[in-house]
């Protein structure tokens, strides 16, 4: 985990900007499936709608620029209040079920989300827009892959900080506890469905966050964002890293992102590949490739 | 009056085509416990195979037989390589497999047909209108699917009902010990659910195939339809699935065909038509949010 964070944190001194970018990329789709492995693991909640927040979060930027916005500092906020209601919305009608069905909504309602908004003309309607450079930071450029890397890197690790702590929280060990059996922890007193909502609107906020930067990372905002083949991606990157770990999530986006690079040197066609590699990890490699490689470099993790 | 009948049997005919794919879901769902995304893909499968066989021969009926028998027999491959090591696992690993399921299938056919939406040709003797009574015209086609839809509908619920069969499959629905005790093999009822499962969705494929435009992708978006349907019927429910399909068919239809109609009562025409398409596609989630505030089990779960 250190070892990786070492890593991303000198690449920029002697990557070149292709491949500098492709680890930005790594680090923002990253912290997304951190998120959507942290609901799983605190709450037992297998959402399958999380490209609604992600593609939400991307949106704002895109509504602030239309608006005349274009500070981080006051941009970024608004938009993780806006993913925040709308993900305590989806949450509130989606546990009021759980296991499969749980998943069958997330997915209904983020569908909804992607409807509504790749419906929209000023929001570029199936095409999508242009943002023609990143947001400033309290005025600061961050049109420099190199600035907005680190500024990428320093979030992660905020976010994983945060993740940390709260995993350590009574109230994460009582999302662990009922992730477990949520029946035992109601019967010791804990209220199930407020504290699933909770972590649900958390993931989805740091999720919400991983769209706000891959807008600003890609300049460009459009409805691939809200697409639920976002929501699968970022569950296989979850089951690749490994479900078990925080951090599981990035590992598993640095798998998924060298698959691609490798097999698309090959063919266009690469997730022919990716789709038998799922199943096969799912069918064979219980716990991800995380824990293994983890294993292999003789590191801990949290 | 000839509109609101004309909208009313396309929704008719679109609820029942539902039907056909949801009831595959469901059952497989009330049997095995199994979460199944590829099963859109079957749907899509259908629809390509009919179209390829249809155009190699020259004759649709073929390419329908072809296309029905090739998904039940994909059914049986993929019931027997994949999802029987699943029914034991978690739902996020169900998902998981079968997300990749999806990724293969969608990346194989955009392969084989180049990306390139696909037309099928309307059987012979199916096409044009046929005159119900003065000035009502409606599709031959349309109406032959409503037809043939409802009489499969009827035979499954017959099947279901009143054979040795379908009281097996019941039976293991509810108490799939039991069954095993009673000396009855329930992995091969489960296999025959999933592959009738299959060939439904494949036929319904194959019947979708004229009235829509065969691309991939196809399958993802009757797929998560199929899932509001579940929910709103209630899970496992084949009796809900059926009212619930019917449902969704004919407020997604006439809500297309009258939103803009009664928005023009009250907006300019040029917000109605940004507005209402993207509201009407809205609408089925609109009435699931609604089934989930008022009977979160689904309207005819047990």
């Amino acid at each position: 985990m250190l070892l990786l964070f070492l890593l991303l944190a000198v690449a920029p001194l002697g990557l070149e900007a292709y491949l500098l970018g492709e680890l930005t990329r790594v680090m923002i789709y990253g912290m997304a499936a951190c998120a959507v492995g942290f609901a799983i693991r605190h709450g037992g909640l297998v959402s399958f709608g999380h490209a609604a927040f992600f593609g939400m979060g991307a949106y704002c930027v895109l509504m602030a620029r239309n608006a005349g916005y274009q500070d981080a500092l006051l941009v970024w906020p608004l938009a993780l209040l806006a993913v925040a209601v709308l993900a305590l919305v989806i949450g509130l009608l989606s546990l009021r079920t759980g296991g499969v069905a749980f998943i069958m909504i997330t997915l209904g309602f983020a569908q909804m989300v992607y409807f509504i908004i790749s419906g929209s003309q000023s929001l570029g309607a199936a095409d999508g827009l242009p943002l023609f450079g990143r947001d400033t930071l309290a005025g600061l450029s961050l049109d420099a892959i190199h600035g907005f890397h680190y500024l990428v890197l320093v979030a992660l690790g905020l976010v994983l900080f945060v993740m940390v702590c709260l995993s350590r929280s009574p109230a994460g060990l009582a999302l662990r506890g009922i992730a477990h059996d949520e029946r035992r922890m109601k019967a010791l007193g804990y209220a199930p469905k407020r504290l699933q909502l909770a972590a649900f609107v958390f993931s989805a906020v740091v999720t919400g966050f991983a769209g706000v930067l891959a807008a600003n990372f890609y300049q460009f905002v459009g409805p691939a964002y809200l697409h639920w083949i976002v929501s699968g991606e970022l569950l296989v990157m979850v089951a690749l890293g490994g479900i078990a770990s925080l951090s599981g999530g990035l590992f598993g986006a640095l798998i998924l992102v060298l698959f691609e690079a490798i097999f698309s040197e090959y063919t266009t066609y690469w997730r022919i590949f990716l789709g038998p590699a799922v199943i096969l990890s799912v069918l064979y490699l219980h716990k991800g490739v995380h824990p293994a490689v983890e294993r292999l470099l003789g590191g801990r993790d949290d | 009056m000839v509109f609101f009948l004309e909208q009313l049997l396309n929704g008719l005919n679109y609820g029942l085509l539902l039907f056909l794919i949801a009831a595959g879901l469901s059952l497989v769902f009330g049997v095995m416990h199994l979460i199944n995304l590829a099963h859109g893909s079957l749907f899509m499968v259908g629809a390509f195979v009919t179209v390829g066989v249809a155009g190699w021969s020259g004759s649709f009926w073929l390419g329908a037989l072809v296309g029905v028998v090739a998904t039940f027999l994909a059914g049986l491959l993929i019931e027997r390589l994949i999802v029987r090591s699943l029914y034991a696992r978690s739902h996020l690993d169900q998902v998981l497999a079968t997300f990749g399921l999806i990724l293969f299938f969608n990346e194989l056919l955009r392969w084989l047909s180049g990306g390139t939406p696909l037309f099928s040709p309307t059987p012979d003797g199916f096409g044009g209108a046929i005159e119900f009574f003065d000035g009502f015209f409606y599709s031959r086609y349309r109406l032959a699917v409503t037809v043939a839809s409802l009489v499969v509908a009827a035979g499954l619920w017959f099947v279901l009902a009143k054979t040795r069969a379908g009281m097996l499959v019941r039976a293991s629905a509810s108490d799939p010990e039991m069954v095993r005790h009673i000396g009855f093999d329930v992995r091969l009822v489960g296999a025959m659910v999933f592959a009738a499962g299959a060939a439904l969705a494949g036929l319904a494929g194959v019947m979708s195939g004229p009235l829509v435009s065969v691309e991939v992708g196809m399958g993802e978006q009757v797929l998560i339809i199929a899932f509001v349907i579940v929910v709103v019927g209630g899970m496992g429910s084949i009796q809900g699935t059926f009212w619930a399909s019917l449902a969704i068919g004919l407020v997604d239809t006439l809500g297309r065909a009258y939103t803009p109609v009664l928005m023009g009562g009250f907006f300019e025409p040029r917000t109605v038509a940004s507005v209402a398409p993207s509201l009407s596609a809205v609408l089925i989630y609109v009435l699931m949010a609604a089934v989930l505030i008022a009977r979160p089990q689904g309207l005819f779960a047990r």
